[in-house]
């Protein structure tokens, strides 16, 4: 259910919402660009009802997770602003169970990596276009019980925030 | 001193250390299936949490000269109705044969929970009619939570309660204890039942040690409310006397920090 | 003698259980008279109180979300004359927040007892006068975090007092980051290079 109320995949995918960036073929995004990483209410800081942060554990993967998901920003076209928007909408489509009061983290690929590799994790950051989400991405060797990775990519590399009631 | 000359101060404990407060109503026979369950549902209102428990007996026959004739059956015995405020704090529990009000911590007073008693019991009897009551009581469930003093320190419960296990100094300190105690009450026709043990404490580095006091009257209970009613307020006055002649000053410290 | 020997909670809690059992294989041992005596010892005892008798819990979402809520709300009580009453009822806000089926995703799991257990002495022991926002992880482990600016201190409470820490702080203009485990009775000592009153304070 988007915020609006939608059921996700009822809305269609708007046709021409790619910016048509040509990847390498690995697949790799380049590390100028950034990804968004979708976080539900309960691995969000709020203070004095706002958020404020994310916790290091809307990062982790789940026990059933072979990759951290995300969404490349500028796969989609546009202003910075409305590649956002465009972003969130279609992982709202992809993902039916968005919460209201859930919110987006956006960081630098570079950033991602670079933290990565500090740490001895070779993560690759591929694009994985998924039907209703083209701009996926998935965060391949990504660790599972590096605590403090995840403390610095909540901390001081994914540290743009959108709440999701932000974007009607 | 006995109890009926102790003074009789209304002590008013900043942190009273009260963990659950109950009113018990026992009655000398079951209520009915069908009622208990109007009851239960009467109130709905006042306790928005409901639960409800089946107690399943297995009972099993086994007959020694041929035990492949042996059977089991399943009987479901009785059905426990609970109901809880939203924050759980408040409680109402009904058995086959007893009508209980809790109140857990944080205590919000006699006269309030008293109140609250009055008033659910008269809902109850609208709906369940007269009952005969065979016993009434009162439980106050007290946890007294001693910070344990840095370094490598004993802790004597008889500093803080005047109520606790003593064994032959041969022995050496105690670990853990329980005690349990039975005392007649001639004034109010009653008995005290009191229980103290060590406990698991709920806090770091602290010992904490449990205080049961379950005054009650068994058999002549009063029928009438005036009379439940002046029972249960004489009750009050005795299990508080009781109370403050279990503790001590360092006890009443911690519950006025 | 009636002291307390100084014993590790463990020890004691493991003495306290066994005290609470029944004597088993008594009537083989000891004398009808004496049996008589215990058995009337027995009878005296005491039944549990109505908080503690417990319901079946269903495999359900809601009816788990349900029973999770009940169980430390109960435990919250049992220490509500430790917490400041205005922040109790902050605290079961919070509580119902993290558990809005309208905000849930699947395959979480609610609040998991033994981890608000821990959650809920560490803050009494801590006793912070700024209040921390609270989370929880998918397998219902209780977060806490409080945020300066770009510097955070954040908290996760696992079972048996065991907490994982993460924290990052500007020191002197310098980023500094650590993150680790540790039982939550040393949770001052080890974080007090990070300087842990600061954190619970309100004055700064």
């Amino acid at each position: 259910m988007t915020s609006d109320g939608q059921q996700a995949n009822e809305e269609q995918v708007p046709e021409g919402e790619a910016a048509g960036i040509m990847l390498p073929a690995s697949k790799e995004i380049p590390s100028e660009y950034s990804v968004m990483r979708y976080a539900g209410r309960n691995r969000i800081i709020i203070e004095d009802d706002k958020v404020v942060g994310f916790f290091p554990q809307a990062f982790a993967l789940r026990p059933d997770e072979e990759y951290l998901s995300v969404t490349w920003i500028e796969y989609f076209k546009g202003a910075p602003d409305e590649q956002r928007v465009r972003a969130i909408k279609a992982f709202r489509r992809s993902f039916p169970g968005v919460g209201k009061q859930s919110a987006y983290a956006i960081g630098n690929v570079g950033k991602v990596r670079d933290e990565c590799v500090a740490r001895s994790h070779r993560v690759r950051i591929l694009h994985e276009p998924e039907d209703e989400n083209k701009g996926h991405c998935a965060i391949r060797r990504f660790p599972r019980d590096d605590s403090d990775l995840l403390q610095v990519l909540s901390a001081d590399v994914f540290t743009e925030i959108i709440p999701n009631i932000s974007i009607p | 001193m006995s109890l009926a000359e102790a003074a009789v101060t209304e002590q008013k404990y900043s942190r009273p250390p009260i963990t659950e407060a109950v009113f018990e109503v026992r009655f000398e026979s079951s209520i009915e299936p069908g009622l208990s369950e109007k009851v239960f549902r009467q109130f709905a209102s006042a306790y928005p949490q409901e639960e409800t428990l089946h107690n399943l007996g297995v009972h099993v026959n086994v007959n020694p000269a041929n035990v492949q004739a042996s059977h089991a059956q399943v009987q479901r015995d009785h059905v426990v109705y609970r109901r809880s405020s939203n924050d759980r704090s408040q409680l109402m529990l009904l058995v086959p044969n007893a009508f209980v009000v809790s109140q857990l911590a944080p205590y919000p007073g006699w006269e309030t929970f008293f109140g609250r008693f009055q008033n659910d019991w008269e809902r109850f009897k609208k709906v369940a009619g007269y009952q005969r009551i065979g016993r009434i009581g009162v439980r106050y469930l007290n946890r007294i939570d001693i910070p344990i003093p840095a370094g490598d320190v004993t802790i004597d419960p008889k500093d803080y309660l005047n109520i606790y296990v003593k064994t032959p100094e041969a022995l050496g300190q105690q670990v853990a204890y329980a005690g349990q105690v039975l005392h007649a009450l001639p004034e109010l026709h009653g008995n005290l039942l009191l229980n103290t043990a060590i406990v698991p404490s709920p806090l770091f580095d602290h010992i904490s040690i449990m205080l049961d006091l379950d005054v009650h009257r068994e058999g002549g209970a009063p029928q009438l409310d005036k009379d439940i009613f002046a029972l249960l307020t004489q009750i009050r006055t005795i299990k508080d006397d009781v109370f403050e002649h279990c503790i001590t000053d360092a006890a009443r410290s911690l519950f006025n920090r | 003698m009636s002291t307390l020997s100084p014993v590790p909670t463990d020890v004691r809690s493991r003495a306290v259980a066994a005290l609470a059992q029944p004597p088993a294989l008594l009537e083989r041992v000891i004398s009808a008279d004496t049996l008589r005596g215990v058995n009337k010892a027995q009878a005296l005892k005491t039944s549990e109180p109505p908080s503690a008798i417990s319901t079946q819990s269903g495999t359900a979402l809601d009816q788990r979300v349900f029973d999770a809520l009940a169980n430390a709300k109960t435990f919250a009580a049992m220490v509500s004359m430790h917490l400041d009453k205005a922040w109790r009822e902050k605290l079961f806000n919070q509580l119902d927040d993290l558990h809005d089926l309208s905000e849930w995703e699947t395959g979480d799991e609610p609040v998991e007892q033994k981890s608000f257990i821990t959650f809920l002495k560490t803050f009494i022991a801590l006793d912070p006068r700024r209040r921390p926002s609270l989370g929880m992880t998918h397998d219902g482990h209780i977060l806490m975090a409080w945020v300066r600016g770009s510097d955070r201190l954040t908290l996760e409470f696992l079972e048996n007092d065991s907490v994982r820490w993460t924290v990052t702080m500007t020191i002197d203009g310098n980023k500094e980051r650590a993150a680790g485990q540790t039982v939550a009775t040393r949770l001052t000592q080890t974080l007090a290079p990070y300087s842990l009153q600061d954190w619970l304070s309100n004055d700064k």
